[in-house]
């Protein structure tokens, strides 16, 4: 059966697509630059965190001062996405800043990690709570 | 009246500029100049918020350049530009609220070492993190210090300072050495160990308990020990914009080893 061959501008428009794909893959791992760190509406505060691929598995630090061990909560949602959940142990207020912000008592962390590549849920562990910086280990698949 | 010209006529000013950046503003002689800009852990730039808050050090000076983003900082209603020095006689501080971009280092390094020359400061100590990766098991942080010239590594020393010996540093404290050296202005950095992308208090702390010693100062580090946690909580967001720029900078050079010469 013949088949046709393809055009050079196929081969060329399929690349595009593949790339950008790549691209907006990649770009949903780094977080925007221009997103705000807090939900006036929710009352929750984004922390600071970092990620670390150790091979076989990732490590993830979350910076989560003002919580107690207690009450964090963590877990893998499907199979690439870290969320971590905190109360802040008493609210926190900025008084002097913004203009939304001010009237707002922030009382819990809310962070979401997406992993580049797919992670076993059974696997999470926290591997510490030292000085308010909270460490989980997830194996990759 | 347009901002800087109520400035200029209020403050009796002089300005130096390098390049694409200028200062603005009058210091004070024979006063030591305390730079604290943002990089690792925000250990400079928490230090030197402290030390102006701490002080109640009045804003004598700003940088002007376009290399900076177009931001103004409102402070109880006033217009603030994001990166100034405040001052007394006998000591002076630049600070910023603002990360430093890749491109503004060397000018700013050189402008600030012209201005100090200019204004007859007695010399700069920039403050500064140098991260380590095992920060988490660190109770106290270590402090470390580089300085131009051997009189300077005695100030250090009797101030209790250990020489940071083999390693990069990377960024304005780095630029300002060089620049501090070429010009004979006395010229140190303290360097305390701390996260690279977490603001870090109780390294400025432990930096300014040893600044303390080396100008015989008495400012009063144990707030920024009670109030850590919530320091970390209001950097975030500079924080984060800080890491960006860093990443740019190659700070990550500090980890490595630097080839040695024997």
């Amino acid at each position: 059966m013949f088949r046709r061959r393809r055009t050079i501008f196929e081969s060329i428009s399929d690349l595009l697509d593949e790339i950008r794909g790549e691209v907006e893959r990649l770009s949903s791992l780094f977080e925007d630059l221009e997103e705000p760190m807090w939900n006036a509406s929710e009352c929750c505060l984004t922390p600071l965190s970092t990620i670390r691929d150790l091979g076989d598995e990732y490590e993830v630090v979350v910076d989560l001062p003002l919580v107690d061990s207690g009450k964090i909560n963590v877990y893998v949602e499907g199979e690439d996405t870290l969320k971590v959940e905190a109360e802040i142990r008493e609210g926190v207020r900025f008084e002097r800043w913004g203009t939304v912000q001010k009237n707002v008592e922030f009382r819990r962390y809310r962070k979401v990690v997406r992993f580049p590549e797919p992670v076993d849920p059974t696997s999470l562990r926290i591997a510490s709570f030292k000085q308010g910086f909270l460490v989980v280990r997830v194996r990759k698949v | 009246m347009p901002r800087l010209a109520l400035f200029h006529r209020t403050h009796n000013i002089s300005s130096v500029s390098c390049l694409d950046v200028k200062i603005v503003g009058r210091g004070f002689r024979e006063s030591w100049l305390v730079v604290g800009l943002p990089d690792a852990g925000l250990v400079g730039a928490i230090s030197a918020a402290h030390v102006v808050r701490a002080l109640g050090l009045e804003a004598v000076a700003y940088v002007e350049s376009e290399l900076l983003p177009p931001v103004i900082v409102v402070h109880q209603s006033k217009v603030c530009d994001p990166m100034r020095v405040f001052g007394r006689q006998g000591l002076m501080v630049l600070s910023s609220e603002v990360p430093v971009h890749p491109s503004l280092v060397y000018p700013l390094g050189k402008s600030v070492v012209e201005w100090a020359v200019r204004e007859g400061a007695k010399g700069i100590i920039a403050i500064t993190g140098i991260a380590v990766p095992n920060r988490l098991e660190i109770e106290t942080p270590e402090v470390y210090g580089i300085a131009g010239n051997s009189e300077l590594y005695d100030v250090l020393a009797k101030a209790n300072v250990k020489s940071f010996e083999e390693g990069f540093v990377v960024g304005p404290a780095a630029v300002m050495m060089k620049e501090g050296i070429k010009r004979g202005l006395p010229t140190m950095t303290l360097l305390a160990q701390c996260f690279l992308e977490y603001p870090d208090p109780g390294a400025a702390a432990q930096a300014l308990t040893a600044l303390n010693r080396i100008l015989d100062i008495n400012v009063d580090v144990k707030p920024l020990l009670e109030e850590a946690e919530m320091i970390r909580v209001r950097t975030r967001e500079l924080m984060r914009r800080t890491a960006e720029v860093m990443k740019q900078m190659r700070k990550g050079h500090e980890y490595e080893v630097p080839l040695m010469y024997t």
